[in-house]
């Protein structure tokens, strides 16, 4: 399945098209999605990828990269559903009481400007390539780099230097 | 705590993130066909609701149909809805062309992808009206709590044209007295995304959503704008309707989804409501032979002249037609049919459709006026599935 056999439309087999990419569109859902909407995020993110499929421009980024941003989308939108009935709920997902390590990031990363938790969470727990991050951020590669580099930063000061 | 440290704690933290994820869903079952308990929960019963308030507005008009001597039967024009379903009509199949005129078809409501056409206004505030019973409990008292706060919230386009709103789902906002945001919410449904919904005079859009917590005074339903165009995903900017809130709810979770009903006029094709009859398998290359039934619940006669067009199909909805399955359009065999379907009656229309070079696998039969716009896949699922093996 090429890009152009996408843009073009007819013949294009969406299953085979998706596949290659299944595993890290699911991270990325299981990552970003509101508690219990990852599956409900992947399902809709594939019926938008289907039905917009016609209008996919390969000249504007990889297949990858235009399903990553879609799931990213629907990922955001599952929040927007998820605050009505949780309304002090942030874009984390609970931490585990098991790992107060686990716990102690978590906190820390919730803490984080906005992109730079993106950054994070897609990097270190989605286990995106710094190419993919800066597709679903609509940024270079270097300001990726950039902003992981601010947010390691700023995790450091939360943490504590003294965390190991 | 140096950087290498840092990065390799972080590393760790998601792998073992990762690790305790719940297993992968299938592509294979997430790309599936929607099936037909799908479609209840989805299309068919808000279908069915539509069908039901429709039946109350069309029920009023009276419709002048004419009569074409040259057909056999003549329907029941009772518009009588007590009066006794007729005796069932068969009607044998004939191979006839599509016409070349366009077939008759309500307007379109739901469009995928695209901008309306020139000219179409984009829907404004004071283009809805909020009906008096806007937020209606849906639950009774006493239902278990997480069905609870669950309301419809319901606003009808007034005025004497089309306007069109954004395909992006409606925003909900909660609002205190003091008209404060205490929260804010979309709901779920497949509303169009990028595309728009066309809404006439007279037609309602119903929203279905869950309001929790205290001191709620009012809603606002925020309609997207209208053009968004493919790959704009936006649409925060739109009409927004107020509507007064009239008691404290309480809820935990949930999710909502919008209807719109459109009215349709009296003796509309799209009134008529499809029932199959369809084998289950059929070995491909071979005839599939098959009944669509045309039931009109409503009061008032859908006559069938001009003789209407479809277009069936047996076709993979995530494949396209010409590569998977096969499509045909052809003219109703309106001269052996009565000359429409008379009130709470039905007439079954024998069907045939070839299946040379549709490869072996599970197929949707879908069946629909050609014209109307069938190409929404939440739709596929109220068509039945057979098997080509």
């Amino acid at each position: 399945m090429t890009t152009s056999e996408l843009a073009a439309g007819p013949g294009a087999d969406f299953p085979d098209l998706v596949a290659p990419h299944w595993d890290v569109l699911v991270r990325v859902a299981g990552r970003l999605a509101a508690p219990g909407s990852r599956d409900d995020v992947l399902q809709e993110a594939l019926a938008l990828a289907w039905r917009r499929r016609g209008s996919y421009d390969p000249g504007r980024g990889s297949v990858r990269a235009w399903l990553l941003a879609i799931t990213v989308d629907q990922a955001r939108s599952s929040w927007r559903r998820y605050r009505i009935w949780h309304p002090l709920a942030d874009e984390l997902p609970a931490a585990s009481p098991d790992s107060a390590v686990r716990a102690d990031v978590e906190a820390a990363i919730a803490g984080l400007p906005r992109r730079q938790r993106l950054a994070v969470q897609l990097r270190y727990y989605a286990d995106l390539e710094v190419d993919d991050i800066a597709a679903v951020m609509r940024c270079s590669a270097g300001t990726v780099k950039s902003t992981l580099h601010d947010a390691r930063r700023a995790l450091r000061s939360r943490l504590g230097e003294d965390y190991r | 705590m140096t950087d290498d440290q840092l990065e390799d704690l972080l590393v760790r933290q998601g792998e073992s993130w990762r690790a305790g994820q719940p297993a992968a869903p299938s592509l294979g079952a997430m790309t599936r066909l929607p099936t037909p308990r799908d479609a209840r929960a989805s299309w068919l019963l808000p279908a069915l609701v539509a069908a039901a308030v429709l039946v109350l507005v069309v029920g009023t008009v009276t419709l002048l149909r004419q009569h074409d001597p040259h057909r056999p039967g003549n329907p029941a024009t009772s518009t009588n809805p007590t009066a006794s379903p007729a005796v069932p009509v068969l009607v044998p199949w004939a191979d006839l062309p599509a016409p070349a005129r366009p077939a008759p078809s309500s307007p379109p409501g739901l469009v995928d992808d695209g901008v309306p056409p020139e000219g179409t206004k984009s829907c404004q505030a004071g283009d809805f009206a909020a009906t008096s019973d806007a937020v209606t409990p849906i639950e009774a008292p006493g239902a278990a709590p997480w069905n609870t706060g669950r309301y419809l919230l319901t606003v009808q386009r007034v005025g004497s044209d089309p306007c069109a709103i954004g395909g992006q789902t409606p925003t909900v906002n909660v609002l205190d007295a003091a008209g404060n945001s205490l929260g804010i919410g979309r709901s779920s449904s497949l509303v169009g995304y990028s595309g728009y919904e066309l809404l006439s005079p007279g037609d309602v859009l119903e929203v279905p959503t869950k309001i929790c917590g205290t001191g709620i005074a009012s809603l606002e339903l925020r309609l997207a704008v209208v053009p968004e165009g493919p790959g704009r995903m936006g649409g925060e900017d739109g009409a927004t309707v107020a509507i007064p809130f009239p008691g404290e709810s309480t809820c935990t979770s949930g999710s909502s989804s919008l209807s719109h009903q459109r009215v349709l006029p009296a003796g509309s094709l799209d009134l008529l409501v499809r029932s199959y009859s369809v084998p289950s398998r059929v070995r491909s290359g071979q005839r599939l032979d098959y009944s669509v039934t045309l039931t009109n619940p409503t009061s008032t006669a859908v006559p069938l002249d001009p003789c209407p067009a479809y277009r069936q199909a047996l076709i993979n909805v995530l494949k396209l037609p010409d590569k998977q399955g096969v499509t045909r359009t052809g003219e109703l065999n309106c001269a052996a049919a009565p000359a429409g379907v008379a009130a709470h009656s039905s007439i079954t229309f024998q069907m045939q459709l070839g299946t040379t070079g549709v490869p072996a696998g599970d197929r949707r039969l879908v069946w629909d006026w050609l014209g109307s716009a069938w190409t929404d896949a939440r739709g596929y699922a109220e068509f039945p599935t057979v098997t080509v093996y």
